[in-house]
Parts: C-alpha cells; sequence; structure tokens
C-alpha cells in the first residue's frame, strides 16, 4: 500500500501541533521519570523498615522469570474471562505505548528516518492496542459493576482508572479523528488502513470547514488528551494506587524465593533478635513488598479450602489488612517525607489478635493453593507460618489441640497420642532389615509417623513394604531409632523442635550411611528433600510413586492381576503443588490391568487440599464444612469407586471423610492398589 | 448538530476534570495529607471542576464551529 496519501497534508498539522506536543512531553518526561523515582523511594522505604532477607543470587534467572511471567501472562491465563481480559489491557498497552513511542522518537529524527513505514506501521499498532485496552476495559467493567465477583472488592481508585483510562483512550481516537479530518480537503483512502478506528471517528467532523477543523484540533489535542495523558502518568507513577503493579508484580517476582517450594526458612536461635513475627516490622523486605504487590485480585481466595470451606480465612483479607496496617504503622515516614527512625516506632495496633485473628492464623492447611493461584506470586503461607512462629516461640496460648500435639512430639517423638502400635510393630514376619551403622542397605525407607502408628495407614505401608520386596529393592528401615521428621511441629510454628527432631534424624540417618531414602509420606519427604538440607542433611530422597514408576518401567514389577474399577487420583498438596510430582501416580494407575482413571475437575496444580495439612491433621474442625468431605463430594461426582491417594494424611482424612459421609466410595493409597495387582 | 456537539463534549470533559481530580484527591491523601482536611480538599476541588466545565461549556458554545 502506498504511503503517500496517508503523508498528504499532513506536515502542517505535525508541526503545528503534533511536535510542539511532543517536544513538550519530552521536557517533561524529566519530570515524570524524577516522580517515579520518588514513588519508588516511597516504597523503598518503606520495605527497608522489614528485616532483611537472604542475599539476592541467580539475577538473571530472576529476571528471565519475571520477563516470561509478565509478558506470557502465565498465571494469570489461567482463568479464561479474567485471563483474557488482563491479557487484552496488558498487551493493548503495550502495543499503544510502543507505537506511541515509536512516533514520538521518529518526529525527533526527522519524519523520514526511521522510514515512514514505521511510523505508519506504529500508528496501526497504537489504533489496535487501544481497541485491544478498549475491550479489555469493557470486560472489566462488566466483571466489576455487573458480576461482581464475591473475591472483587471495589475502591474508588479503581473506579478512576477505569474511567480515566477509557476516556484517555476515547480521546486519543477522537483528536486523531480531528487530525485525520483537517488533514486535507479529501480524506486519502489508505488512512482507513493504518487508523481505521480513528478514521470512522473522522468521519463525524468532515461538515467542519477548514479553519474551525484546525482550531479544534489543536484544542483537543492539548486539553482533552495530551494534559490528562500526561497527569495519568504522573499519577500511576506517584501514587500508591493500583497502577503501580504494572511495575511492582514484575518487582515482586523477580524478587520471590528462589527456595524449593513449601520449604519454610530456617531461624537461627544463636542470631535471631525475632522469633517469627510478632509486629508487622518483624516481617522480612520481601515479605512487606509482597503486601504491597498484591493485586487484591483475589485468586487466593477462590482457591483456599479454607475459605471455601466457610472458615474465617480469606488469604485476600489476610494480606490487605496486613498492608493496610502497614501503611498504618509506617505513615509518619509518608507524611513527613523525613527519616524517622521507624523500629522505635510502635505499631499502633498489636498483629496477631488486632490484625490478623487467632482463628484466620490456624485456619490455614498451608496447601499452597493460594501462592500457586497468585498471578504476581505473593507468599502467603510463610507469612502465616512467621506469625505461628512468634505465637508458638514466645510462649502464647495455643489451641488446645496444636499444644497437645506437640505436647506430644516432646515427649513421645511423634504426634499421635494414645497409639497402641510402635514404630517397627508392623514389621513383624516380614523379614525387613533394621537399619544400624553396623546393618546396612541400598534404600532407607522412611516410614514416618502415620505410617508406623495409625491402624489404617499401617496396610499401606506393609503395602509398599510387599511392593519393594517384589521389585528385589535392597531396603530397610530405622524402626524405634526414626523420631517423626519434624513437619506437623514446623508448619504450627515450633521451629525450635522441629529442629531438634532433624538433627536427631540427621545424625541417625548419617550413622546408618543411608544415601538413598524412599518415604510414602509426601510430608515426610518434603522435610527430607528440602528442608534438611537447611541443616547439613543431604540425602536423595524419593517419593514411593516415583520409584514404584520406575520399577514398573524397568520392568521391575509386572501388574498382572486386574482391578475392576474406576479411581480417581486426589493429589496431594505437598507432593504435587510443592515438588510437582503429578505425572508418576497417574502412569502407575494406568499400568495397572483393569483400573480406569478418571480425573477430578480440580486435579493437578489445581487440587483442592484434604484438609490435613499445616497440623491440621491432629485439630478439630469445628467452623464451616469439613475440608475432606469437601473433596470427597468431587471425588463422588466423577462416579469413581476408590479415591487414590499417596498420602497418610490424605487417607486418614478420606477414610474420617468416608465414615462421616457414608460414602460407598473407597480410598486406597496407590502402592495398595499395586501390591493388589502383582 | 452543534449543540448535540457541545452536549457530548461537555458531557467528556466533565468526566474527564472528574478523574483529573479524584487523582488529586487520592493523590494528597496518600501522600500524607491529614484527613482532617477531607472536606476542605473537596470543596476546593469542586470549585475548581465547577469552574472548569464552566469554562469549557463557555469556551464550546464560543468556539465550536457551525457546520
Amino acid at each position: 500500500m502506498s504511503s503517500d496519501g496517508f503523508w498528504a497534508g499532513q506536515n502542517v498539522n505535525i508541526a503545528e501541533v503534533f511536535l510542539p506536543v511532543v517536544t513538550a512531553f519530552l521536557i517533561l518526561l524529566p519530570v515524570l521519570l524524577a516522580l517515579f523515582a520518588l514513588g519508588l523511594l516511597r516504597r523503598y522505604r518503606l520495605w527497608r523498615l522489614g528485616r532483611p532477607g537472604p542475599p539476592l543470587d541467580q539475577a538473571w534467572l530472576r529476571l528471565k522469570f519475571a520477563l516470561m511471567t509478565a509478558l506470557g501472562q502465565r498465571r494469570v491465563l489461567r482463568e479464561f474471562y479474567p485471563g483474557l481480559m488482563h491479557f487484552l489491557i496488558f498487551w493493548g498497552s503495550l502495543l499503544l505505548i510502543l507505537g506511541k513511542i515509536t512516533r514520538a522518537f521518529s518526529l525527533a529524527v526527522e519524519l523520514s528516518s526511521p522510514p515512514r513505514s514505521i511510523f505508519l506501521h506504529a500508528s496501526f499498532i497504537s489504533e489496535i492496542g487501544g481497541a485491544m485496552v478498549i475491550l479489555g476495559t469493557g470486560m472489566a467493567v462488566y466483571r466489576r459493576y455487573i458480576a461482581r465477583p464475591s473475591r472483587l472488592d471495589t475502591k474508588p481508585d479503581d473506579t478512576l482508572i477505569l474511567l480515566w483510562g477509557f476516556l484517555l483512550l476515547l480521546s486519543g481516537y477522537w483528536v486523531k479523528g480531528y487530525r485525520i479530518a483537517a488533514s486535507d480537503a479529501v480524506i486519502p483512502p489508505d488512512w482507513m488502513a493504518w487508523a481505521p478506528i480513528s478514521f470512522l471517528f473522522s468521519q463525524l467532523l468532515l461538515t467542519f470547514p477548514e479553519e474551525a477543523k484546525t482550531e479544534l484540533l489543536l484544542w483537543h489535542r492539548t486539553m482533552i488528551h495530551a494534559l490528562p495523558a500526561f497527569l495519568f502518568l504522573a499519577y500511576f507513577t506517584l501514587s500508591r494506587s493500583r497502577l503501580q503493579h504494572i511495575w511492582l508484580s514484575a518487582l515482586n517476582v523477580f524478587f520471590r524465593s528462589l527456595r524449593a517450594k513449601g520449604a519454610l526458612p530456617l531461624i537461627h536461635f544463636e542470631t535471631a533478635q525475632t522469633y517469627g513475627a510478632g509486629s508487622i516490622g518483624d516481617f522480612q523486605q520481601k515479605q512487606l513488598m509482597d503486601l504491597d504487590a498484591c493485586t487484591r485480585c483475589g485468586r487466593c481466595q477462590d482457591n483456599c479450602p479454607a475459605h471455601l470451606s466457610g472458615k474465617t480465612l480469606s488469604p485476600k483479607k489476610m494480606i490487605q489488612n496486613l498492608k493496610a496496617h502497614m501503611m498504618e504503622w509506617s505513615a509518619p515516614l509518608f507524611g513527613g517525607w523525613r527519616s524517622l527512625p521507624m523500629p522505635s516506632n510502635p505499631a499502633p495496633r498489636t498483629l496477631l489478635g488486632e490484625i490478623v485473628s487467632r482463628e484466620e492464623l490456624w485456619d490455614c492447611t498451608t496447601c499452597g493453593a493460594c501462592e500457586e493461584s497468585c498471578p504476581v506470586f505473593v507468599e502467603q503461607v510463610d507469612k502465616n507460618i512467621e506469625m505461628r512462629r512468634n505465637q508458638v516461640l514466645t510462649g502464647q496460648k495455643l489451641l488446645d489441640s496444636v499444644q497437645n500435639t506437640l505436647r506430644n512430639m516432646e515427649i513421645r517423638g511423634n504426634p499421635w497420642r494414645g497409639t497402641e502400635f510402635t514404630r517397627d510393630g508392623w514389621t513383624k514376619g516380614l523379614q525387613i532389615k533394621s537399619l544400624s551403622p553396623g546393618c546396612q542397605a541400598e534404600w532407607l525407607y522412611w516410614v514416618g509417623c502415620t505410617g508406623a502408628l495409625v491402624e489404617r495407614n499401617i496396610q499401606v505401608t506393609i503395602a509398599l513394604a510387599r511392593v519393594m520386596k517384589a521389585a528385589g529393592i535392597d531396603f530397610g528401615v530405622l524402626g524405634a531409632a526414626e523420631v517423626c521428621c519434624g513437619d506437623p511441629a514446623r508448619r504450627v510454628g515450633h521451629e525450635l523442635q522441629f529442629q531438634l527432631m532433624a538433627r536427631q534424624n540427621i545424625e541417625t540417618l548419617k550413622s546408618c550411611g543411608v544415601k538413598k531414602i524412599i518415604t510414602h509420606c509426601p510430608h515426610c519427604f518434603e522435610s527430607l528433600k528440602n528442608e534438611y538440607s537447611q541443616l547439613d542433611g543431604r540425602f536423595e530422597v524419593f517419593h514411593h510413586t516415583e520409584m514404584i514408576g520406575r520399577w514398573l518401567e524397568e520392568k521391575k514389577l509386572t501388574p498382572s492381576k486386574a482391578i475392576d474399577a474406576a479411581v480417581t487420583y486426589h493429589d496431594s498438596c505437598y507432593l504435587g503443588r510443592y515438588n510437582e510430582i503429578y505425572d508418576p501416580p497417574r502412569k502407575i494407575l494406568k499400568n495397572i490391568p483393569g483400573l480406569k482413571t478418571v480425573e477430578m475437575s480440580l486435579a493437578r496444580e489445581g487440587s483442592f487440599c484434604c484438609g490435613g495439612g499445616g497440623g491440621h491433621a491432629w485439630m478439630e474442625e469445628n467452623v464451616g464444612r469439613r475440608i475432606s468431605q469437601m473433596r470427597l463430594e468431587q471425588a463422588t461426582l466423577t462416579h469413581a469407586q476408590v479415591i487414590g491417594v499417596a498420602c497418610p494424611f490424605c487417607l486418614q482424612m478420606f477414610e474420617d471423610a468416608i465414615r462421616g459421609m457414608e460414602s460407598p466410595l473407597r480410598a486406597k493409597d496407590v502402592a495398595e492398589l499395586v501390591a493388589e495387582a502383582i | 448538530m452543534k449543540n448535540m456537539s457541545v452536549i457530548i463534549e461537555v458531557f467528556f470533559l466533565t468526566a474527564l476534570v472528574a478523574c483529573l481530580l479524584g487523582g488529586m484527591w487520592l493523590i494528597l491523601f496518600d501522600l500524607g495529607l491529614n484527613s482532617k482536611y477531607r472536606s476542605a480538599v473537596m470543596m476546593a476541588l469542586a470549585v475548581v471542576g465547577c469552574a472548569a466545565v464552566a469554562f469549557f461549556i463557555a469556551h464550546l458554545i464560543s468556539f465550536y464551529p457551525t457546520a
């Protein structure tokens, strides 16, 4: 297409209108940048009030991941409507800005350099980008003001941004329409190709005489588009509005924790000045940034099993309350622009009790669904645990069930009170090695407290031992030398108890020459694999589903007996979300003859918790619905006869739910199904 | 045609002015202005907004071309 027509008559407009506006913008650009720096400084000073975190590492990896997350809209697109809406606004804005910048700078270096075609394409890109943003904004308006999902709350800032942005886009098309109308007595037809939407606007304005068009053009260009656009940018750069998520989100993703998923940070008791978070200033700097980065999208709330089952906890509300508290606490810093000695500034309200209630704090099952769904990687579970740590380690009153669990762990080395079973009772008659410094094996089978001490789970333990024997694996157990891995203690906040147990276990494991560990408990798996390394306990740790899958591939196991049933597999949070082990258990089930597999609607990353994590296997669930029963209902909808699990807590929770609901479903561990089939 | 155009533009400009002043309102308190000044600031911004809209109406009526 020829571009000559496009340029016909443009020189006057460009010289008299466009160029002065662009020049003014470029002159004022440093002001915008200064405002942005000021806005950033305000945030930075706020975050610096927190405790320092670990030093920044792997900057390139972080940068790559942040860019991929932002540009690819990875997590946002997991939900169709809000994902598409955000995608249109994000990429539309990017195209719009790209087109604007190209045109602005092409003017500064004369119209023909870069070539005109770039200018023309920039115009087209801006038009399309603007249309995408308008479409996305329309979707946002429908969702926020008409559909009104419960997870959204609307503040004046939200309405302002939507309206302001929409008017700016509209005025952009309008002004360009004037420019087209004023370009010449006859509008060249290729305007339609390079500026299709503005061209339509221009059609409304063709009846004006030449002088009027020029006068209006100037008036509109400066008064209804350029000036509000500049002030919009100033608002974006300076205020702590929702708009700042544009850069805060990317920054938060960049600084996200690169620890293994679910692994909690270690407290160094020798040097720690505070234990956990008892006040807002006790959080780490990145955790304060998290609060700032939360965009109130509510995805966490929509995926939180505690919230969905009617408990007090809403992750979004908790983060927003913490953020409001942070702002309240830091108000002197923001009001006076002076460096105040903030740590000495006492928070106006207490964190635990007034900002975060006891119920909220203990409702969390640490399933990680909130973190998995958060588009900006806000780390929620760490904050909950930090607050629990403070409650536990400073001797505050705890829930009776938590107190009892911790007491059991201290006295008996396991969280199960009143069990009649012993650590090695299940091995009788099975001829299983008991490992010691003088008796070693290639593999250690880490049984875990639930696998050894809870009757229903002992069946799983025996089944797995039989499977390993059938596969010809050289393995042994620690028996009475094994103490709890410490996961329940750590998840309820008793870091000291965790470290004591972990160190004892590490010492035992090292003394027995253990290199490779297999366990069927994802909670033990998480601790042994991802957390013991913090205390210098490094072992090769595998979940039983990984190894059974491998043995099946290697033909060490051959399931021959058919199981005539349909099974729906439930992803354990600690195995799936935290360790991304989704396929091995599914592959195992597919290998069993006769067994049909069906998926629940919430599976893999989006799986729904059984309600047993975070110490909840030992807590009463008195408020709202039982999470395990909700999950069982989801399993029932698949018409499967068996709910397959790969976690002793899940099995325990579902057994209780099946009894409570008198459900015909049976809960079975993957190892049990394999043992039946070989 | 002219009346209709003027009405549309005034409506548009009013919304835009409301956004600008709303943004100013939010940013002032975000920057730490004491909330005891809320009503005074609201009054001042309302006066500015009304003046701006009155100016737009006058300007458009005077200068908007006739088709």
